[in-house]
């Protein structure tokens, strides 16, 4: 476990930082693995914002939304990697084990990985990250009216790649 | 089952079937995250360095600490948002917006030939009606390709939201993939303004389509006269900044790109890209490497009068070369042996150009982007 490899001794900047780190890094992770379907690059994708978080803590410590704050910066980087390599959302199956098809709709699952990126971050923020519309606002540093018509931009397109 | 629901369990399904990763150590995150932070410090101790000893070989008048508009005091400065934009007038000229006029950089006196087509902004007319309801300062740089090109920032939903956009002809977005903390959700410290190629894109019945690429780059020193862009091997055009910004509308997004800065008299002040080896490589003198992989400011000139000898007007080698060259009081010429005969690179107002009897030898030298030359041949 995650929580083995670090010391939570004593309060301050350092613990502070490893308890984010060991808290946060996988569901992160998961939730990037999810919205870009490549787990290499996921993981790249983390540790770099996790690098940027350390190096900026002393201001995404006082956040209320850290892990939002890091989830955006990772999705962000991920994303500009993808375009710049020009494989917009390739998938990488060996990640993610056979889905239960009760539970998980392919066809839902890559057009949720088609929508542009700001779409995606929105949807992933609300429906697997669990937060709420002003939370998901603060975390991708948008209006909460911004949050809503991306929302509902994306689920029209989810709703006509189903249909 | 409601679609909030599918999405829900199809989400989190998936996200529970991806396999356990053990995350990197934190040890490891915060080695890099200190790593970073000095090599920030350092990074332009070694170019600086050599700068000083290259201006002092060349005695050519050069600043070697390009300034940025944030810290020319020279220069007026708005912000928008966190990005200093050199102003021709710190007064708006209109305001409802407040709408400043951007302060073009410096205008070349080198040859810029061989970087392919002028795309620099053009003058035309700031209008409020380009700019929507929500924005509170702007800058016109000008027009590009026919439409008004503006920086401007809109109110701050929240304290990571910076906002730098342009409008674009019909576009308006952030196009702007420039900077760490701009688009990638970073904190309040702005230091770093990174240039890139960025994007818009939309979703057209599940397909990704992209609307408006750019080639951007942000926080460009006073001292950049012209930004040259180079696609895939190929200089497709320059551009002088305006503020401090440069941007040129590409039409597909390259395998490789390369963007280097100069000032006004064809000395490479940086570069940005996919490609950091020297453009093209001179193939005389190896030039050291910045920590960081770039190549030092004014490498690209170096090697060439380095590896010769400074000459007199009199040792000029033939009377040919010398009625072409013309010597005049002030003149620095330096002979440079080749394999196959010899060329004089003359440095006069600080702009060089390269001559040789024979353009075989001539074409051999490869000349650095700016630099011209004469052939007799």
């Amino acid at each position: 476990m995650i929580e083995d490899q670090v010391t939570v001794s004593e309060p301050g900047f350092v613990d502070s930082f490893e308890r984010f780190y060991a808290n946060s890094w996988q569901t992160v992770y998961r939730a990037l693995v999810v919205g870009i379907g490549e787990g290499d690059l996921a993981r790249e994708a983390v540790d770099e914002a996790m690098v940027r978080a350390y190096e900026r803590w002393r201001t995404v410590s006082t956040m209320e939304n850290r892990e939002g704050w890091v989830y955006r910066v990772a999705s962000n980087w991920a994303t500009s990697r993808l375009r710049r390599r020009r494989l917009q959302f390739r998938r990488m199956p060996s990640v993610e084990a056979a889905h239960d098809p009760e539970v998980v709709d392919p066809r839902l699952l890559e057009a949720v990985r088609r929508l542009s990126p700001k779409h995606r971050d929105v949807v992933v923020a609300r429906y697997l990250l669990d937060m709420s519309e002003s939370s998901t606002a603060q975390a991708l540093g948008i209006p909460d009216g911004t949050v809503k018509s991306r929302l509902s931009r994306a689920l029209v397109e989810l709703k006509e790649a189903l249909s | 089952m409601t679609l909030d629901e599918k999405l829900r369990s199809t989400l989190e399904g998936t996200a529970s079937t991806v396999a356990y990763v053990a995350a990197t150590s934190p040890e490891e995150i915060k080695r890099r995250g200190r790593r970073r932070k000095a090599r920030r410090r350092t990074a332009w101790t070694v170019p600086v360095v050599i700068l000083v000893l290259g201006v002092l070989a060349l005695t050519i008048p050069f600043d070697p600490n390009p300034r940025s508009p944030a810290t020319n005091p020279d220069v007026d400065v708005v912000e928008i948002a966190d990005l200093a934009v050199a102003v021709a007038d710190e007064e708006p000229i209109s305001t409802n917006p407040d709408t400043w006029l951007g302060l073009p950089g410096p205008a070349p006196v080198f040859d810029t030939s061989a970087l392919g087509a002028d795309l620099s902004f053009t003058d035309g007319q700031p209008s409020a009606d380009d700019l929507g309801d929500r924005v509170v300062r702007a800058v016109y740089l000008g027009e590009l390709a026919g439409e008004p090109f503006y920086i401007y920032s809109t109110p701050a939903p929240s304290i990571w939201d910076r906002i730098f956009e342009v409008v674009f002809g019909n576009f308006s977005g952030d196009v702007l993939g420039t900077s760490l903390n701009c688009c990638t959700g970073g904190d309040m410290d702005h230091g770093e303004w990174l240039p890139g190629i960025g994007g818009s894109f939309s979703s057209e019945g599940g397909v990704m389509t992209s609307e408006v690429i750019t080639a951007e780059w942000l926080g460009l020193s006073t001292d950049v006269s012209v930004v040259a862009y180079q696609l895939d091997g190929e200089f497709i055009g320059w551009q002088t900044p305006v503020g401090g910004v440069s941007s040129l509308r590409l039409d597909r997004w390259p395998n490789e790109y390369l963007g280097v800065a100069f000032d006004a008299s064809g000395r490479e002040l940086d570069r940005f890209g996919t490609q950091l080896e020297p453009l093209p490589d001179p193939g005389l003198t190896d030039v050291p490497e910045t920590p960081d992989g770039t190549l030092p400011p004014g490498a690209d000139w170096a090697p060439i009068v380095t590896d010769g000898s400074e000459i007199s007007a009199e040792e000029i080698p033939t009377d040919a070369l010398r009625d072409e060259i013309s010597p005049q009081p002030g003149d620095r010429l330096f002979l440079v042996p080749l394999e196959d005969g010899e060329v004089i690179v003359l440095v006069r107002d600080s702009i060089a150009h390269a001559y040789a009897e024979s353009c075989g030898v001539l074409a051999s030298l490869d000349l650095p982007p700016g630099i011209g030359g004469t052939c007799l041949d």
